[in-house]
């Protein structure tokens, strides 16, 4: 009797319907839960997603499984929801507002040409997924990993692509926590020890007027040309306008502290969650994490080029290197301007420029992501 | 889709990108040079107007410290002692325009 007892324990456990691919999928996740917590890469959401991953691969948890009947859905299910509407992707940006000086970027407004020229990694991830036979709404998902930009990049997938959104997700995430070693060899190979060396000048103060009317400005221009970028655009300036208006101080702390940190462990776990065995044990996925690194790389070549091009035009005036930071990833692109810079000259502190392509890059790829959502949706 | 079509519309979109930050760049460029030219304005006629030769009176107008023109560098280059006092400024909460630094000196 006990051993029947046992065997039908067994039976009705996860252990039985455990298959080889939960087993890849397992180490997968503890594989980045490594990266997450030893490593450090990225781990305010590679921690999460490792997670959700995890608690998704063991089998007959159900907490992806949608509602059946009467039969409630599984609590990540639930909680998924706020991705697949676009949601949390939204709140995240408010929370990025809240947290970014514009600054640097009303001071040097040139600085917004940068971070248009670092999503030529988009273009061509694009193109060579198309080539690669992605359907084109696919090959937007994947080329927006060039934007460097978490949100951005669940944003639009979640809208045009939704099967290929653990596989974009985690690769957006992976590469931006790996931008300081992406970056650097690209940087060091597109320009000469002369242009690394070339030391800016201190950018002008910005005064709160100015501050306060950006995210307005940029609004109402954004919206109104594209209107499907309402949603990023318009949470990311809503952020930033709590931030700089300065009359609502618990409401900006509250979206650069509390809301972005409980936006994050939802967002993070349930895109894990959606990385099921079936979905992502698929040739695609190795596509996508190649084509994501060459998003990565291209959008790079594409600021530094653009960077040299600005260097030449003001006579030697601007460092190329702040060229990449035109990516959009927050502040670790800037960071690693500021390193390469000070590398070549000590006396070279390219931070704050760098900052400008830097928050640029947010916006451009958020513009890059609403014009694909308009092709595409 | 082919080749060529997802060609024109990376090229589309790429200079769509580029177009929507160039009309934002101009935008800031000039609501920066107007909000300049206002600000310059209300600080002209705030001016209080130069006392007459003939007043006795005499118009006292608040010291602005500007501590990086009186700071005295001794084996300390500029950009140390910039990055020193912002650093000051940011641990203590005071705005720089605030702090009077006498000198900087390099202690081995």
């Amino acid at each position: 009797m006990y051993i029947e007892a046992i065997r039908k324990i067994w039976e009705m456990s996860g252990f039985a319907a455990l298959t080889w691919q939960h087993g890849v999928m397992i180490l997968i996740a503890c594989v980045l839960m490594y990266f997450a917590i030893v490593k450090k890469f990225e781990p305010l959401l590679l921690l999460p997603i490792s997670f959700g991953m995890l608690l998704a691969n063991l089998p007959l948890a159900g907490l992806m499984g949608a509602p059946m009947g009467e039969e409630a859905g599984g609590l990540l299910y639930y909680l998924y929801q706020g991705v697949k509407l676009g949601i949390y992707p939204s709140l995240i940006f408010m929370g990025i507002g809240a947290m970014t000086d514009f600054g640097p970027l009303i001071a040097n407004p040139s600085s917004l040409l940068l971070g248009a020229g670092a999503q030529f990694g988009i273009i061509v991830a694009f193109i060579i997924a198309v080539a690669l036979g992605f359907d084109p709404k696919a090959a937007a998902s994947i080329g927006i990993i060039g934007g460097a930009d978490g949100p951005t990049a669940i944003y639009l997938t979640s809208k045009l692509s939704p099967d290929l959104l653990p596989a974009i997700a985690i690769a957006a995430y992976s590469y931006m926590a790996l931008i300081p070693m992406i970056q650097p060899p690209i940087m060091r190979l597109l320009t000469t020890e002369k242009e690394r060396k070339i030391e800016m000048k201190q950018l002008r103060e910005v005064s709160k007027l100015e501050k306060v009317c950006f995210p307005i400005i940029v609004t109402i221009l954004c919206v109104l040309l594209l209107p499907s970028v309402a949603p990023l655009i318009g949470m990311l300036m809503l952020g930033n306008l709590f931030r700089e208006s300065g009359v609502v101080e618990r409401l900006s702390d509250t979206a650069q502290n509390a809301l972005i940190n409980i936006v994050t462990i939802f967002l993070g776990v349930t895109v894990g969650a959606t990385s099921s065995a079936e979905r992502f044990l698929r040739l695609e996925t190795i596509k996508i994490i190649a084509l994501g690194l060459a998003a990565f790389a291209f959008s790079t070549v594409g600021g530094i080029l653009l960077g040299k091009l600005m260097c030449v035009l003001t006579k030697g005036k601007v460092n190329p290197l702040i060229g990449s930071a035109g990516v959009s990833a927050v502040p670790i692109a800037a960071r690693v301007s500021q390193i390469e810079g000070q590398k070549a000259n000590p006396r070279n502190f390219l931070l704050m420029h760098a900052m400008g392509p830097n928050v640029a890059g947010v916006i451009g790829s958020a513009v890059a992501a609403g014009i694909l959502l308009a092709l595409f949706g | 889709m082919t080749f060529y079509e997802s060609l024109m519309v990376g090229l589309f979109c790429f200079t769509g990108v580029f177009l929507v930050l160039v009309v934002l760049n101009l935008l800031i460029r000039l609501f920066s040079a107007v909000l300049g030219s206002a600000a310059k304005k209300t600080s002209s006629a705030a001016k209080p107007e130069p006392p007459a030769a003939t007043s006795q009176q005499t118009v006292k107008t608040p010291e602005t410290k500007d501590s990086s023109n009186q700071v005295e560098l001794i084996d300390v280059d500029d950009a140390t002692a910039a990055v020193i006092m912002a650093i000051v400024s940011h641990e203590t909460g005071i705005p720089l325009s605030n702090l009077e630094f006498k000198y900087i000196k390099l202690v081995q």
